[in-house]
């Protein structure tokens, strides 16, 4: 071994472990998204919808389906600030939520901490 | 199990932040589930029996989670190496959102309550009928 791969092999050693806690996290995310998407009710067949908690300001809510028009997908993005919510769809810009979408997203977050958290713990148990 | 605390961390913070930034729009008033009403547009509303779940549940986390200043969980607060990557659609909207700093009122984007959109959307989510089916 010279001293190249000396000073490689930790470092793909590193490599490896980011790479393997970047894909424990992304299981995370999708058996959340998985629980954030079954908490309102019946999707269509052949529709598909996600919701969670990407970070600490940031939710995501993503919802497919078909018909007569077509294939639909939108995707929209919550971005929490001290000062509101705002939100924006694809790549359109941001706009501040209303009272009633505030209040819905708000029981949608309760409810997700509902769900996941237990879900989180026996996790963690299991492990 | 590093990456479950964090995740864990990860969850309070958003709950004390969500309910410090809604604060002005919480209502005691639990929404109905209207099936085919909901509006993709609109945050969607809930089912009675899940609403009536919706208890001091921010409360909580607000108690749980430490103060501000203090490390907010226990492994390092910066999420692993592409986390950020997951989901795609996620990071796609990352990429390409404009930041809320640069918002000004008056290049918010274009209204999606519009008549035209309402309809639409209203037509698909009528069709949300069946048990739900994951993909």
């Amino acid at each position: 071994m010279n001293f190249l791969q000396l000073l490689l092999v930790p470092q793909n050693k590193q490599q490896r472990e980011a790479q393997r806690e970047a894909e424990l996290y992304k299981a995370l995310i999708h058996h959340e998204a998985k629980i954030g998407g079954e908490l309102f009710g019946p999707v269509a067949k052949g529709g598909r919808r996600e919701f969670f908690c990407l970070d600490e300001r940031t939710w995501v809510w993503h919802e497919e389906w078909t018909d007569k028009a077509g294939h639909h997908v939108v995707t929209t993005r919550y971005d929490v600030r001290p000062n509101g919510v705002f939100k924006s769809q694809g790549n359109n810009s941001y706009q501040a939520l209303s009272a009633q979408e505030a209040r819905n997203l708000y029981n949608a977050m309760c409810l997700y901490y509902q769900r996941v958290m237990p879900e989180l713990m026996r996790i963690g148990q299991a492990a | 199990m590093r990456l479950r605390g964090h995740r864990v961390g990860v969850l309070r913070h958003a709950m004390t932040n969500g309910a410090v930034a809604l604060q002005d729009f919480r209502s005691t008033e639990s929404p109905q589930w209207q099936p085919g009403t909901s509006q993709l547009t609109e945050f969607p509303e809930f089912r009675p029996a899940d609403a009536a779940q919706v208890q001091n549940v921010a409360t909580v986390a607000m108690a749980q989670a430490p103060p501000e200043g203090q490390v907010p969980y226990e492994s390092d607060p910066t999420p692993p190496v592409g986390s950020t990557e997951v989901p795609s659609l996620a990071d796609r909207l990352t990429q390409t959102a404009t930041p809320v700093e640069n918002v000004q009122p008056e290049v918010l984007g274009p209204d999606f309550t519009s008549p035209q959109n309402i309809a639409e959307l209203s037509a698909a989510a009528a069709g949300l009928a069946t048990p739900a089916e994951r993909v």
